[in-house]
């Protein structure tokens, strides 16, 4: 069940009690998190169906045009801009999803986006704004004007969900709870998954590479992932170690550009159309040229 | 008349060394002499000023002459490059020969002669042997000096518009100027001239781009050192060359009795020469030390090449040079990462963070060879305003509904994985205008590491009953943060004293003796001491603030 807003308001005020009798409350990250959880009663929050994801990828918003899917520290997230917007124009909105394995784990990142508020308020909640979002979702109102809105969050079963207003300014009017409700719809529109079912995650079939190449020489990758539901899957590259390089895509083949002498290792993460990963990675030494 | 003849004997055994043939084939009493005063042996024309020259009089006193300079090659005559007169009163003539045919074309390399004789026929002539060759840098790179680590890769953030690609500066080279696709040479283009040096990368956000995809051919990229260290590069030497026909052509050295040198010039610190030089060959040599402070500089260098008979180290100048430049970035000190981060370069948008400093630096005017005048030119530049530096970084503001903003999110600082989405940040805030405490706290922590500041550490600070501040890109002191209330549910400051002393560039306190109320005095919190009526805990709040150390973030 959702915590209605009049209990969500009183836990809020009881917040600025403690702050007021200059309590020397929680100092870290973790305890600050307890505090949120407490905030904005998490336990009360109930758990949503499990599903397979979200295909953010193929998302379609109204009067908005996606860019490609991205993966950013974990999260998968995806730019949109008016349609009618010029081609250089920057983004109007970012929508960002966990698409977790557990319904729990999905509501920890809701909790996450919250504790990162530093009003000592709770934040609104989305039946304030006219819609309910999966089984908690919350809304930053913004002051760039009446009904002007900089973020909703959400947490539906295991996906949760943040839409930013990238200009806030700009994009006063960008109806961000509705288009919440929209992307809130594309995950309910997946069928909930059995019971005992794991949330189904793409599989990186293949990636190999030369042990050892050349610095300054590109070296092929073997690399095919099949996806869960028969889409197409991103692709997400991560060098790391001494060495050094980058991978791009060449004439239709993933290529290691290796620039820097050491070991490095790349590791791909399959991103799949369902918002799940899947990561492999490889160690190549680089030699000097 | 012996003495005329022992004189010409003289002048002979003088310009041999450089090839010179003096003939007096007029009868005595009159014969001009064509004299070498010395010219050119090895040239290579496509060099910026390259050419040959050969200087000579003629003798003796009495003597004139209607004269002309030819260059001869395998198959002829090849340009006319001189006629006129010349009396054996005047003072050397020099003529020049920039290297190209009667039509314009640069000549291939090979032995070529230049010839000076009387116009007409009959009297002196002088052949002086003149071999073209093609030589020049075509790859630079910048290494760490002797044992010290103290050169990095510097990394850019974007790619075609979107941030959080990264691309790290090749540590096999910085610069490259070599051929692509259907080229024949790296040293020059299809139609046989020469390949113009590649200008320094300007850009800060992107790398040089070849269509969708990183250019691999041609760049020059921007160079990271620690201030006031000494420099190491590694130069290669172009193999061949193209002619004017678009043929392959050999480098057309070395050539036989002489050597062939590298000479890099500098307009500060010490010059240097190599020993002999082969196409293709790399060469690492120091370069000169950089500069004291933190910021932006540029090393410029002069490729000059030389020649000396073999073995006799009489060097005499290639006429011309090549001449490149090559951004620098200087660090107080090694970039600090992210505990457990795996690489020699931060995943994040250093080239980008170092020119904003650089800038900031240039506007501010503190000196930056310490590392309190990089914190206090950091934070200043980072808030703007009340610096002198107009706005915010990004034009960033305060995320509270009374700028416009909402209840101080999280729009760039990840709370889950405290790693910091700093590329949209300096992407024009593309996540948003709004940002709050730990957004300035994941962009300062990670700038300062960066550029090698060391031990910058969050702290994050319990709920505060806040007293009058100023928050970033905000219009002027408030006492009613959120409209209805003026508190933090917590704030994140840094610091780099574990907490002795911190550092906030998302808000100013208020100086003026009443920090509880509005006007306020601008007070900066550059290694603001904690405790103390100056300190960060009195002034900024008016309940005892806890605080705890936190890692340093990492950056997605």
């Amino acid at each position: 069940m959702k915590k209605n807003a009049k209990m969500k308001a009183l836990l809020g005020l009881a917040f600025l009690a403690s702050l007021a009798g200059g309590a020397h409350a929680q100092v870290t990250f973790d305890e600050h998190v307890s505090s949120v959880r407490e905030l904005y009663g998490v336990e009360q929050w109930s758990l949503g169906s499990l599903r397979d994801g979200l295909t953010l990828g193929e998302l379609e918003l109204p009067g908005l045009l996606g860019a490609e899917l991205r993966l950013k520290d974990g999260l998968i997230e995806r730019a949109f801009t008016p349609a009618d917007a010029p081609k250089d124009a920057g983004s109007a909105l970012i929508v960002q999803a966990l698409v977790a394995d557990s319904a729990e784990a999905a509501q920890d990142q809701l909790v996450l986006w919250l504790a990162g508020l530093t009003s000592p308020t709770a934040a609104p909640t989305d039946s304030e704004f006219g819609v309910d979002l999966g089984q908690a979702g919350y809304v930053g109102p913004s002051g760039s004007g009446p009904r002007a809105v900089s973020w909703v969050a959400f947490v539906q079963g295991n996906v949760a969900v943040r839409l930013l207003n990238a200009d806030v300014e700009k994009h006063a009017a960008l109806p961000l709870a509705r288009l919440a409700a929209v992307v809130d719809a594309a995950v309910v529109a997946r069928d909930p998954l059995a019971t005992g079912q794991a949330v189904p995650k793409p599989e990186i079939a293949t990636f190999g590479a030369a042990a050892s190449v050349v610095a300054g020489r590109p070296a092929a990758l073997a690399v095919a992932v099949v996806d869960p539901r028969g889409g197409a899957a991103a692709f997400d590259w991560k060098i790391a170690g001494e060495g050094q390089g980058y991978v791009e895509l060449r004439d239709g083949a993933w290529k290691f550009f290796p620039t820097g002498v050491g070991p490095v290792t790349i590791t791909l993460t399959a991103i799949g159309s369902t918002g799940t990963t899947a990561t492999r990675s490889v160690e190549i030494d680089v030699a000097h040229d | 008349m012996t003495k005329i003849r022992k004189a010409a004997v003289l002048a002979c055994s003088f310009a041999l060394g450089l090839g010179t043939v003096v003939t007096a084939q007029l009868p005595t009493a009159v014969r001009p002499m064509l004299v070498s005063d010395g010219h050119t042996r090895i040239a290579d024309p496509k060099l910026d000023g390259g050419g040959a020259e050969a200087t000579f009089h003629l003798a003796p006193a009495g003597a004139q002459l209607s004269a002309r300079a030819d260059v001869y090659g395998a198959s002829g005559l090849v340009k006319t490059v001189w006629t006129g007169a010349l009396s054996g009163t005047d003072a050397p003539t020099t003529v020049a020969w920039d290297g190209t045919d009667a039509s314009g074309n640069f000549v291939d390399t090979g032995d070529y002669m230049l010839r000076v004789g009387a116009n007409g026929g009959a009297g002196p002539v002088m052949n002086l042997p003149v071999s073209v060759v093609r030589i020049g840098v075509t790859e630079i790179e910048f290494q760490d000096s002797g044992t010290a680590d103290n050169e990095w890769q510097m990394v850019y953030f974007k790619k075609n518009t979107q941030d959080g690609v990264f691309f790290a500066t090749p540590a096999i080279h910085e610069y490259v100027n070599v051929k692509s696709g259907l080229e024949v040479s790296d040293l020059d283009l299809n139609d046989g001239t020469p390949r113009p040096a590649v200008a320094a990368h300007t850009a800060t956000d992107e790398p040089v781009m070849d269509g969708f995809n990183y250019a691999t051919d041609r760049y020059n990229y921007p160079v990271a050192y620690v201030a006031g260290s000494a420099t190491r590069l590694e130069v290669t030497l172009g193999d061949g060359g193209t002619s004017a026909s678009g043929a392959a052509m050999p480098s057309g050295y070395p050539v036989a009795g002489f050597d062939l040198r590298l000479v890099a010039d500098f307009p500060v610190g010490t010059d240097f020469a190599s020993g002999p030089i082969t196409p293709g060959a790399a060469i690492a040599f120091d370069g000169p030390p950089t500069p004291r402070a933190v910021g932006r500089s540029q090393i410029d260098v002069s490729w000059r090449f030389e020649y000396a008979p073999s073995g006799s180290g009489a060097w005499s100048p290639v006429l011309g040079s090549s001449d490149t430049s090559h951004r620098l970035y200087t660090l107080l000190d090694a970039p600090k990462f992210k505990a457990g981060a795996s690489g020699t370069q931060y995943v994040g948008p250093w080239v980008e963070v170092a020119e904003n400093f650089a800038s900031w630096g240039d506007q501010i005017g503190v000196d930056t060879s310490t590392s309190d005048g990089v914190v206090e030119t950091f934070v200043k530049g980072f808030f703007g305003q009340n610096s002198g530096i107009p706005t915010a970084i990004e034009g960033v503001k305060y995320d509270t509904t009374v700028l416009g903003g909402d209840g101080g999110a999280n729009h760039y600082f990840s709370a889950g994985s405290k790693n910091m989405d700093l590329s949209a940040l300096l992407n024009a805030h593309a996540k948003g205008q709004f940002v709050n405490c730990s957004d300035c706290m994941g962009a300062t922590t990670t700038g300062l590491s960066m550029l090698g500041v060391a031990n910058i550490r969050p702290i994050r600070l319990g709920p505060m009953t806040l007293k009058a501040i100023w928050g970033i890109g905000s219009p002027a002191y408030t006492t009613t943060l959120w409209g209805f209330a003026h508190s933090f549910s917590y704030h994140h400051i840094v610091t780099r004293t574990n907490g002795i002393d911190v550092i906030d560039t998302c808000m100013q306190l208020d100086e003026d003796g009443t920090p509880g109320s509005i006007p306020g005095l601008p007070g900066w919190n550059v290694d603001r001491p904690w405790d103390g009526p100056d300190g960060y805990n009195f002034l900024s709040a008016s309940n005892d603030v806890s605080k705890s150390l936190e890692q340093l973030p990492g950056l997605f």
